[in-house]
């Protein structure tokens, strides 16, 4: 490839902008269909930034000519003024490559450790592609492709990714607001939801009115489909300097043979030409200023291009993918944040030069991607890397890529829970058939399982530089190896299993909450100003999350004990009864102790972030209920008020309050501490508390009329008519 | 523990017992002879009847109740409302119908139980060392909470760039002031809003005049016009007539209103309506000076001052997620002066007052605003203390019973 210097780049540019007005009327065919676009994009600002997990989208302007074709086009396609995926009279938002051909690569490995800086944070490219995928379609893969590659496919072939189903929408009345056949698998395509876009952007509008704890159900997945779609095109628009443009359509051959273009083809991308500069310039220097009538066809032609040049370099999609570091001073002069997407950095001709190896390795990219050239990917890619890494080594050098490709790929959470399934159910296997190598094995499995999840935490502390817990989705993991942790510290001096099976059930209840709740959006966020304190977090907020996990295992303790208190057993079971109910006791003053000393040191930090210790909010009265419903039990428990039972049910109501306290507060939608965005969880939550509250008066009825008092006839696995009364 | 204390029921042996009963003590130490005078006490009927169990966790619940649904009335009606109505002495109607002592109330009655309890029933055990810890350390966070209650005193200060402070502002206190200016100080006479109830008689003695309250709301509307028949009243913005308003969710935005009759020797009555959202103060001429009054947010002067350098809002790159907020600022005290920085987690503190990052504004063209939360507050130390006392003694108990579980365990 040939080397545009900086001079040349910029006198193109320019050049082409002094000609720029005659040229105004053709590269915009369709100006009513174009205002459309740019308002739906200025539109889309905000609600992308809303309900996109906060993705800046700056000045997303509408393509000055998404369906621009100069005149000079000998393209068949041209005269109908949209791409190869146009619906009727409307150009598709995709990018418009023509009939191009384009083929696919399998491996695309090499894109896992590009450094893309995203909501604040540097990130592996693998770790923004699955928080793409997740949070378009509520799975880190689609069909058979990983989340990596279907990236690649929107950034390489966007044209090919329309008919992918990757848009969820849970909510089958948005579907059919937008007038689309709502789908069994609620997961739809760009295809299908485009033809909607004009309604949808109407009610994202009426959505982003209303302001953020007054919206429903209904209005926040209208904005968050909504910040889908405008972030899918933004990405799909990424590297389209890179990609061919039925804008840059080369009819005449000695035009290519001039500007030295690859002879074979006649549409070319942005850079294409742009590598052709210095000849360009030479030739708009040449025609002065001749008259229309003097210029030859190619000058003509040429005048065209560099037109069409100046324009798309002003009017490319800034992408959400920054991925080109600029030099503190750049970044300071520009405004820009440091990092920058392909189409920020070549709407600034001095850049063009400098990133020239960057950008020319990412075109190369393309080529070979779309292609099927996989050596010339690799490499190019790996050429990219390593230009980049000279210029950002020390950005780099703080970060923990390798690591946290692993734990992207590795999924460790999921895999524990796996495990922790198979240990469930082992664990059940132990107590009904009492053999000892069921017993054995479900430990093993569980044992490897909590060695998986506690990688993952201490993954995440490596990755984040954070300690454990800094969010919401953060708590359910952590407060899972806690519990765990103490579960097994009581299997330790108890081996019957009870402990390994409420470490089980909370491992597998609350690692599955992680799970759902990772669907709703990037797990690694930045925190904001009053929560970026190491110091607080490490302290308070692990305390609180130990207290929560410690009462937890309590309540899942208590339900052991009350179901074998209602269930018939052999002359062991008072004495086995008794046992567990020293653990329930032993697990609550434990979680006294930490719930206690995590409520004061938020009290503390409060005191010193905001001058006052304690200022009833919900969060903190949530944190007091549990320190105080553990001071009842305990203290009922030493005057005698309650026995084993009473500290059974007692436990199981204390998990209720644990639940509110940690989550059900955020529903409130008021004070200091609604970070936590929990969508739809409010139901689930009451379902939890009356499905409870239920158990509880049912055991607490049961035990009163003897249920499960008097010795079953004999051991063995439990047949329905046991479990009935047999007072 | 289980050796020395034989179980009250079936179900209390071993860990089970770690709190075990200390009633059974107190009455086994009874009946041998010579009787100290803690332990008269602790028998006496009234004793017994004060530190009934029932009552402990009778009030335990309460309280337990009242936050509950106190968290769940602060949602809809507003913290400040909240705590009135569940954290003051009288009742609440939960749900409208159901009526439970109010969170003070209760709070009093367990923190005379711990009390008494401390005085004359805990004994005086070395394995008790840890229950006496404990409720030591409840005992100082209740009466730091009482102290912080009555006495800590929380304002506001909010500077542009370039601008200096010499007093702060209460959050939603009004209080009504009369000044004049001297030089570049005021001298302020002024009377708490707490001072302003109907029919009340004020003195203004520097002035030698009398107030007589008519009406003070907390929250108004502000009329132009007047009530027919009604009285004409002075005031500097044309306010004719104030009308009662139920107070707002956020007590911040309440706009208080007044109505007073000034009375000066040998001149005629004058009836004077202040709106606390009159931005014009209104001039009146007393005892020969020119006064100025006005019904504002309470002033608390400061011994110092402080002038605000710059304020820095630091995001996350390529976000608009904040990272940091910081305030420069010059202290100035006794013709001297020091540099400052305030930011997020990183208060000032100076003379008993504490300066915190609370907030800001920023507007194109405009210099930058940050405002400070300023308290001072005689018992903030406490909870540190006891909420470390506490925890110490939680530990310490919960060691002395586990550590012989575990042992007894491991040898089984």
């Amino acid at each position: 490839m040939k080397t545009p210097s900086p001079v040349t780049a910029v006198l193109l540019l320019v050049l082409a902008a002094s000609l720029a007005p005659a040229r105004e009327k053709s590269a915009n065919p369709g100006p009513d269909m174009d205002r459309k676009f740019d308002s739906l994009f200025e539109a889309s600002q905000k609600p992308a930034a809303g309900a996109a997990a906060g993705t800046p989208v700056e000045e997303v302007s509408g393509d000055a000519m998404p369906s621009g074709h100069p005149d000079v086009s000998g393209d068949p396609h041209a005269g109908m003024g949209m791409g190869p995926h146009g619906h009727g009279s409307m150009p598709s938002l995709l990018p418009d490559i023509g009939p191009v051909p384009a083929g696919s690569l399998a491996k695309v490995g090499a894109l896992e450790t590009v450094p893309v800086l995203h909501e604040g944070r540097l990130k592996p490219m693998i770790t923004y592609a699955r928080h793409m995928l997740l949070q378009f379609s509520g799975r880190t893969s689609y069909e058979k492709l990983s989340a990596i590659q279907v990236m690649a496919k929107l950034l390489f072939t966007p044209e090919l990714t329309g008919d992918y189903r990757i848009f969820l929408i849970n909510n089958p009345e948005v579907a059919e607001a937008l007038g689309v056949v709502p789908e069994k698998s609620r997961r739809y395509s760009f295809k299908m939801l485009e033809k909607a876009l004009p309604k949808l952007q109407e009610l994202a509008e009426k959505a982003n009115a209303v302001a953020d704890e007054k919206r429903d159900l209904v209005q926040k997945e209208v904005l968050r489909v909504f910040g889908n779609l405008v972030e899918f095109v933004n990405i799909t628009r990424t590297f389209s300097y890179a990609l061919p443009n039925p804008i840059y359509t080369v009819k005449l051959p000695e035009t290519r043979q001039q500007l030295e273009l690859q002879p074979d083809v006649t549409r070319y991308s942005f850079w294409d030409l742009m590598s052709s500069a210095q000849a360009i310039a030479k030739i708009l220097e040449g025609i002065g200023n001749r008259g229309e009538a003097e210029r030859t066809p190619m000058e003509r032609e040429i005048i065209s291009l560099s037109q069409a040049m100046y324009l798309n370099s002003q009017s490319l999609h800034p992408s959400p993918f920054r991925i080109f570091p600029i030099s503190p001073a750049a970044a300071a002069a520009t405004g820009q944040p440091g990092w920058v997407s392909p189409a920020e950095m070549v709407a600034v001709p001095e850049q063009l030069q400098a990133y020239h190896k960057e950008l020319n390795a990412w075109s190369g990219a393309a080529a070979a991607y779309r292609s099927g050239k996989q050596e010339e990917f690799d490499k190019n890619v790996a050429e990219y890397l390593g230009a980049m890494e000279n210029r950002a080594y020390e950005q780099l050098s703080e970060t923990h890529f390798p690591l946290e490709v692993l734990y992207q790929k590795g999924e460790p959470y999921f895999w524990a829970l796996v495990l922790y399934w198979f240990a469930l159910l082992g664990c059940f296997s132990f107590f009904l058939t009492r053999k000892r190598w069921l017993y054995n094995a479900s430990l093993g499995l569980f044992l490897s399982g909590y060695a998986i999840h506690l990688v993952g935490i201490i993954s995440r502390i490596i990755i984040m530089k954070r300690p454990p817990v800094t969010s919401l989705y953060e708590t359910f993991p952590f407060v899972a190896a806690v519990s765990i942790l103490a579960a097994l510290f009581i299997e330790r001096f108890n081996r019957k299993a009870i402990g390994l099976l409420s470490a089980s059930l909370l491992g597998v209840i609350l690692l599955s909450i992680a799970n759902r709740y990772a669907a709703e959006g990037d797990t690694m966020k930045m925190l904001v100003a009053v929560l970026n304190s190491n110091f607080w977090l490490s302290t308070h907020v692990v305390c609180v999350t130990i207290g929560y996990s410690a009462c937890l295992l309590a309540g899942a303790i208590g339900h052991v004990w009350l179901i074998r208190a209602l269930v018939p057993g052999d002359e062991s079971k008072p004495e086995r009864l008794k046992e567990i109910a020293k653990m329930v006791y032993g697990t609550l003053c434990f979680g006294l102790l930490f719930s206690f000393i995590g409520t004061v040191l938020g009290g503390i930090w409060a005191d010193q972030s905001w001058g006052r210790f304690w200022g009833w909010d919900p969060k903190e009265n949530g944190a007091l209920l549990i320190v105080i419903w553990c001071v009842i039990m305990l203290h009922a428990k030493h005057w005698g008020y309650v026995r084993n039972r009473g500290m059974a049910l007692g436990s199981v109501f204390g998990a209720i309050v644990v639940s509110l306290a940690w989550f059900g507060v955020n529903l409130l939608n008021v004070g200091l501490h609604s970070y936590g965005f929990t969508q739809g969880a409010a139901t689930k939550l009451f379902v939890y508390c009356g499905s409870e509250l239920a158990f509880m008066s049912i055991a607490a009825v049961g035990l009163q009329l003897g249920w499960g008092s008097k010795p079953g006839p004999g051991k063995g696995p439990l047949s329905p008519e046991r479990l009935g009364p047999a007072a | 523990m289980s050796q020395a204390n034989p179980a009250k029921d079936g179900a209390n042996s071993g860990m089970g017992e770690a709190l075990s009963s200390y009633d059974t003590e107190t009455s086994r130490a009874a009946t041998s002879r010579g009787l100290s005078w803690r332990q008269k006490a602790a028998r006496s009927s009234l004793t017994k009847a004060l530190l009934h169990p029932a009552i402990t966790l009778l009030c335990l619940l309460i309280l337990f109740a009242l936050i509950f649904f106190g968290t769940l009335y602060q949602a809809d009606h507003g913290l400040f409302e909240a705590q009135k109505k569940f954290f003051g002495y009288g009742f609440v109607l939960i749900g409208g119908f159901f009526p439970l002592p109010a969170a003070s109330l209760v709070i009093w009655v367990l923190s005379i139980q711990l009390a008494i309890m401390m005085a004359f029933h805990l004994p005086w055990k070395l394995n008790r060392i840890g229950l006496w810890i404990v409720h030591l350390g409840i005992m100082a966070l209740l009466m730091g909470g009482f102290i912080t209650q009555m006495l800590a005193v929380e304002s506001q200060l909010t500077l542009a760039e370039g601008e200096t402070g010499h007093f702060t502002t209460a959050y939603h206190e009004h209080e009504l002031a009369f000044w004049e200016t001297q030089g570049d100080t005021n001298r302020v006479y002024a009377f708490d809003e707490s001072m302003l109830k109907p029919d009340r008689e004020l003195d203004l003695e520097p002035y030698h005049a009398r107030i007589k309250v008519h009406a003070y709301y907390m929250n108004s509307d502000a009329f132009t016009t007047r009530a027919t028949n009604g009285p004409k009243y002075i005031n500097a913005s044309g306010i004719g007539m104030l009308e009662q308003r139920k107070p707002e969710k956020e007590v911040t935005q309440n706009a208080p209103g007044v109505i007073f009759t000034l009375q000066e020797n040998g001149k005629a009555d004058k009836e004077i309506l202040l709106y606390g959202q009159e931005l014009q103060t209104l001039m009146l001429t007393l005892d020969g000076k020119k006064v100025s009054a006005q019904l504002r947010l309470k002033h608390y002067p400061l011994d110092f001052s402080l002038h605000l350098t710059s304020f820095i809002k630091n995001v996350h790159p390529g976000t608009d997620i904040p990272s940091s907020f910081e305030s420069y600022a010059d202290l100035g005290e006794g013709g001297s002066t020091r540099p400052v920085k305030v930011w997020m987690n990183n208060p000032l503190r100076h003379a008993g007052y504490t300066f915190f990052q609370a907030s800001y504004a920023q507007a194109q063209g405009m210099a930058n605003k940050s405002t400070f939360a300023v308290v001072t507050n005689p018992g903030r130390v406490m909870p540190y203390i006891s909420s470390l006392v506490v925890f110490g003694g939680l530990l310490l108990h919960f060691l002395i019973r586990l550590v012989p579980f575990i042992r007894r365990e491991s040898a089984k």
